[in-house]
């Protein structure tokens, strides 16, 4: 018969084991659990279970501060006021914030955790930023990269936007693509059409969520975006409009000239210039073509800056740039709004500001 | 181009944060060999290439600089090389952590003498310049340096 | 047990019979971690804690259950294994306690359950017959030794990174070497004061 010598070793170290285990479950236990607390937002307040950071514990109470690094104290977007019940600045969070935010007690929410009642306050608009399940009904081509997105909107069923304003997209994982990722993209349709989001998209080669959008997405499928978010929306004066955009910038233009009443367009007059560089990058021309019709105080101009053999082209040429000196006789006058790659804004800016358009009256996308 | 002296040393704690974060994006995709060990095989092979990586950044840099000033079509700089700067809108957050924000920018660049064709992002470059990594070996986005050596006639 | 005061095990283990530069222990860490004093000053820290800890869990862990048992010949096993839950339990208690300590440690904690100073340190003390005042006094000793070590070198390869210019033969942990090996003369100096094996 084996003798019981032979399990000590084996019976004593795992009751080692199991001991410092139970001493770890006990220490998480007693130190892990932060309890009930409560976390003011403005002036809502929220009981929620404690422990997490501010930027995960107000996305459970469905409040979406905007991140693009997924907190890992990179993109610093996720900033909010700590007014009480957080510690001092983190070495963490010490190279994103400024001297002056950080008089200001401005803190990252992804950083900064909630331990016990404490209190922050964020921009009062990040309160109408929601969740949204959408399932998508149509796709077609409106150029050969880039494609036109029709979801419908599941739950919340409506989305309450200012047209220009852009959602997040998120990508889930695929193939050898192992995590979630989030980008934005501007919604193109009608800011009326609440239960319906459109998204113009450019194939990115090798860009993970264009990708997942062109080969991996199909109709029917359901997807996840949040918005909506930012500050490129028509500002209510009785300017003349100058509207610039390339490629999948057209999205946000077209949802702000289409939201246009008939009487707005009469008085501020808006031309639309679009640049692309051949006859194959142009898309929608008869949905122009009609919206012109529609409303004679409209111009679309669509100018090619290198045309194709056989393109057969007798519209504007050249680059964007060179065109709207043509169309923008006074810049006093006018206001602008752009979309597009930073290159071509930054120059469109630069020609703006030089026809006198106050670079105050020049709006685009800042994180663009 | 990076001393040795910056470089990451076997358990150093950042490189295993770093290693974890690049295999979640695309920047070492199938890659069997660690961080370091890729890191140190590019090093060797630049090495024994003789190339001068800081000419070369600046060479590269030059080329998106004037690629830039075409707004997306394409532009023969120097009379050798044609080069054209795909933009899209956003930025990627460098995946080594240092708070460096690359705009969504490849350029495309044809050696016109020798035919040699060469893409890189901005994201890419600074990656090369600030921590000598090329990326692992199955990653789109990797940029050879013996394609770097052809490129440039070296 | 030694015939010796726990006080002066605590300052020769500090100054004379610095484990990092007598015994060149934990070595990878402190080659790799010393660029810096902030974050030298972090993980010298946390070696400090965890140090003092497990030297005393290991104490009892080895007297009262590995002598009675006769198992002596497992201390390895056991140690390493203490030390893992011991390294967890601690950070348990930093991040309650200080999110400012733990921010900055975050990285280096788990980093130190691998850290062979930390076993070195409770393997001694079982060779060296230390009680358990002798082996807390060793324990926290060795561990601020470390600290010491480190935020010495972290100093010096900050100062050089800016001054000195190394030959390109010697760059990183060769002349990281040598710099050490300096230090540790210097820490020679003090073998008058205290003196333990
Ligand atoms: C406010 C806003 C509105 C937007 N609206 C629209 C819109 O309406 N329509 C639209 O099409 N787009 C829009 N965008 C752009 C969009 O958000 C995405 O940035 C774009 O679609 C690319 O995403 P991706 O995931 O496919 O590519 P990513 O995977 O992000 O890759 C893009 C680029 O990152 C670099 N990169 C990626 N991986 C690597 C690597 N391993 N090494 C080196 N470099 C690398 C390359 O330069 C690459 O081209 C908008 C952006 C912003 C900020
Ligand atoms: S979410 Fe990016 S810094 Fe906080
Ligand atoms: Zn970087």
């Amino acid at each position: 018969m084996v003798s019981i010598d032979y399990f000590i070793p084996a019976l004593s170290m795992a009751s080692l084991a199991t001991s410092l285990a139970v001493i770890i479950l006990l220490a998480e236990h007693f130190l892990m659990d932060y309890g009930e607390v409560e976390l003011q937002v403005n002036d809502k307040t929220f009981k929620v279970k404690g422990g997490s950071t501010v930027l995960g514990t107000l996305k459970q109470e469905k409040i979406f501060l905007p991140s693009a690094c997924g907190g890992r104290a990179t993109c610093a977007y996720c900033k909010v006021k700590a007014v009480t019940g957080f510690g001092d600045i983190l070495p963490t969070e010490a190279p994103l914030l400024t001297k002056e935010e950080v008089s200001q007690n401005i803190r990252l929410a992804c950083q900064i955790k909630v331990k016990n009642n404490c209190a922050v306050t964020i921009p009062e608009e990040l309160f109408s930023i929601k969740e949204f399940t959408a399932r998508l009904d149509s796709v077609e081509y409106l150029t050969y990269d880039i494609k036109h997105f029709k979801f419908k909107l599941l739950s919340p069923s409506e989305i309450d936007f200012k047209a220009g304003q852009y959602v997040q997209f998120q990508s889930p994982p695929y193939g050898e693509v192992s995590e979630s990722v989030y980008r934005a993209y501007s919604m193109s349709g009608r800011a009326d059409a609440r239960d319906v989001i459109e998204l113009m998209v450019r194939l990115v080669p090798e860009g993970i969520c264009t990708t997942y959008m062109f080969n991996h997405l199909k109709v029917g499928h359901e997807v996840s975006l949040t918005g909506p978010y930012g500050d490129f929306f028509l500002r209510d004066t009785d300017r003349k409009m100058v509207c610039i955009a390339g490629g999948s910038g057209m999205a946000p233009i077209r949802s702000i000239l289409s939201g246009m009443t008939t009487g707005d367009i009469e008085k501020r007059r808006p031309v639309f210039l679009f640049g692309a560089r051949a006859r194959r990058d142009l898309f929608l021309l008869s949905e122009w073509a009609e919206f012109e019709a529609k409303h004679p105080g409209f111009r679309f101009i669509p100018a090619l800056s290198g045309q194709e053999p056989g393109d057969d082209w007798s519209g504007e040429t050249g680059r964007i740039t060179d065109v709207i000196a043509k169309y923008v006789p006074d810049g006093r006058d006018f206001e602008a709004y752009l979309c597009g790659s930073p290159g071509m804004l930054n120059a469109c800016v630069d020609v703006l500001r030089n026809l006198g358009v106050n670079e105050e009256r020049i709006f685009y996308d800042k994180f663009g | 181009m990076t001393s040795l002296v910056d470089r990451p040393v076997k358990s150093d704690p950042d490189i295993f944060e770093t290693e974890h974060r690049l295999r979640q994006g695309n920047y070492m995709r199938g890659e069997s060999r660690n961080l370091r060990n890729l890191l140190e095989d590019d090093l060797a092979l630049v090495v024994s290439l003789d190339l001068q990586m800081d000419f070369i950044v600046t060479e590269l840099e030059r080329l998106y600089r004037e690629g830039l000033r075409a707004y997306g079509d394409p532009i023969i700089v120097n009379g050798k090389y044609e080069v054209e700067v795909r933009e899209d809108r956003g930025k990627t957050p460098c995946p080594w952590g240092d708070r460096f924000f690359a705009p969504k920018t490849v350029v495309s660049a044809r050696n016109l003498e020798n035919g040699t064709i060469l893409k890189y992002s901005l994201l890419g470059l600074h990656m090369i310049k600030r921590h000598g990594f090329f990326q692992g070996a199955q990653s789109p986005f990797r940029i050879e340096p013996s394609l770097l050596k052809k490129f440039f006639d070296l | 047990m030694q015939e010796v005061g726990a006080f002066v095990i605590f300052f020769a283990s500090i100054f004379t019979s610095n484990i990092l530069l007598t015994n060149f222990l934990g070595m990878c860490s402190y080659l790799s971690v010393s660029r810096e004093i902030r974050t030298a000053w972090g993980l010298g820290i946390a070696v400090v804690f965890v140090m003092t800890i497990t030297s005393v869990a290991n104490y009892f862990v080895y007297y009262y259950m590995l002598v009675p048992l006769q198992l002596e010949y497992l201390e390895y096993i056991a140690f390493i294994i203490v030390i893992a839950a011991l390294v967890q339990v601690v950070e348990m208690i930093i991040e309650r306690t200080s999110d400012r300590l733990y921010a900055s440690l975050g990285i280096f904690l788990p980093l130190i359950t691998v850290n062979c100073a930390v076993l070195g340190a409770a393997l001694f003390l079982i060779i060296r017959k230390y009680d358990f005042y002798q082996s807390l006094a060793y324990g926290a000793g060795s561990g601020i030794g470390w600290m010491l070590a480190i935020m010495a070198l972290a100093g010096i390869r900050a100062k050089m990174a800016r001054r000195s210019k190394v030959i390109p033969a010697l760059e990183g942990p060769g002349i990281v070497l040598i710099v050490t090996g300096i230090i540790a003369l210097g820490f020679i100096g003090f073998s008058g004061i205290v003196q333990i094996n």
